[in-house]
């Protein structure tokens, strides 16, 4: 016999100052913004507070991409392709949706950022990365 | 350094979590019993100990159970609350309405508890130690909720 269900998950987190700022930047400009750490001079993307590496307060948030390059990629059955991608500034790489045939990627690919019409300050502001160059 | 002009986001995310597992041999037996309305524990041939819900091997004696006994489905309640706060049944996936009783209840016939809901028509009869018994959906189909919950006897 096989048991089974379904349990949804509603969460909801402040995104924080910086991660705000990186929404807002994705909503009203369709800018990408990293995060400058002042000590190591790592530029991470997503922005985010602190740096990864030496715990940094990072205040410095500058503009990466629209272009990058795809590290490592997964097809989801069903539910598409996603990938690692390091925009081009960025020194860390972003997980987002690779747009295009599934199956058909491979590392150091060249992608470009597609914004949607419709941005709500969200992650999915950006539809997705695209083949091509900015 | 805090910007007056930052507009301060919250990120709000639904995840849907569907679960299936394997009921294994021991748990099949019992569901299908408790579809017929039915309660039955596993018994351990070395200590004797009973099962309900029913296990495959005995925790205690680290063998095999292969024997079942006949359970009451009325037994004494060891422990209970009260939920108030509403949350999604992870059976169903809707949304429980609240209050509702939860309690581990010590079956005529079993050496454990079962966790299952409880009846709270009336909260103040839930004690420790009460007799309860369970009561059966009509519609049954071979799932822990063919039991709708267990009340308090008088």
């Amino acid at each position: 016999m096989i048991v089974q269900g379904s349990i949804r998950l509603s969460f909801t987190y402040a995104a924080g100052r910086i991660g705000s700022r990186f929404l807002v930047g994705l909503r009203d400009s369709r800018v990408i913004l990293g995060a400058h750490c002042s000590r190591c001079a790592l530029v991470v993307c997503p922005a985010r507070a602190f740096c990864p590496v030496c715990s940094t307060g990072m205040d410095d948030l500058r503009e990466v991409g629209p272009g990058g390059t795809v590290e490592v990629w997964s097809t989801v059955p069903g539910r598409g392709t996603y990938g690692m991608i390091r925009l081009d500034g960025a020194d860390t790489a972003l997980v987002h949706r690779l747009l295009g045939d599934a199956g058909l990627w491979e590392p150091g690919a060249r992608v470009v950022a597609r914004f949607a019409a419709k941005r709500i300050g969200s992650i999915t502001d950006i539809e997705g990365f695209e083949r091509g160059e900015p | 350094m805090i910007d007056p002009t930052d507009e301060p986001l919250s990120v709000s995310l639904d995840m849907d979590l569907t679960w299936r597992y394997a009921a294994g041999d021991a748990m099949t037996r019992f569901l299908e019993d408790v579809g017929r309305g039915r309660l039955e524990a596993s018994r351990c041939d070395v200590c004797g100990r009973r099962y309900l819900p029913p296990r495959p091997f005995c925790g205690m004696c680290r063998v095999r159970i292969d024997g079942w006994v006949a359970v009451e489905d009325t037994g004494v309640l060891e422990a209970w609350t009260v939920v108030h706060l509403p949350i999604r049944d992870g059976r169903t996936g809707e949304m429980r309405p609240s209050p509702y009783g939860m309690g581990l209840i010590h079956l005529d016939g079993a050496d454990t508890s079962l966790n299952h809901y409880l009846d709270t028509a009336e909260p103040e009869r839930l004690t420790i130690g009460a007799r309860v018994r369970a009561v059966w959906r009509r519609d049954r189909r071979g799932a822990m909720d063919d039991i709708l919950h267990f009340e308090v006897l008088s």
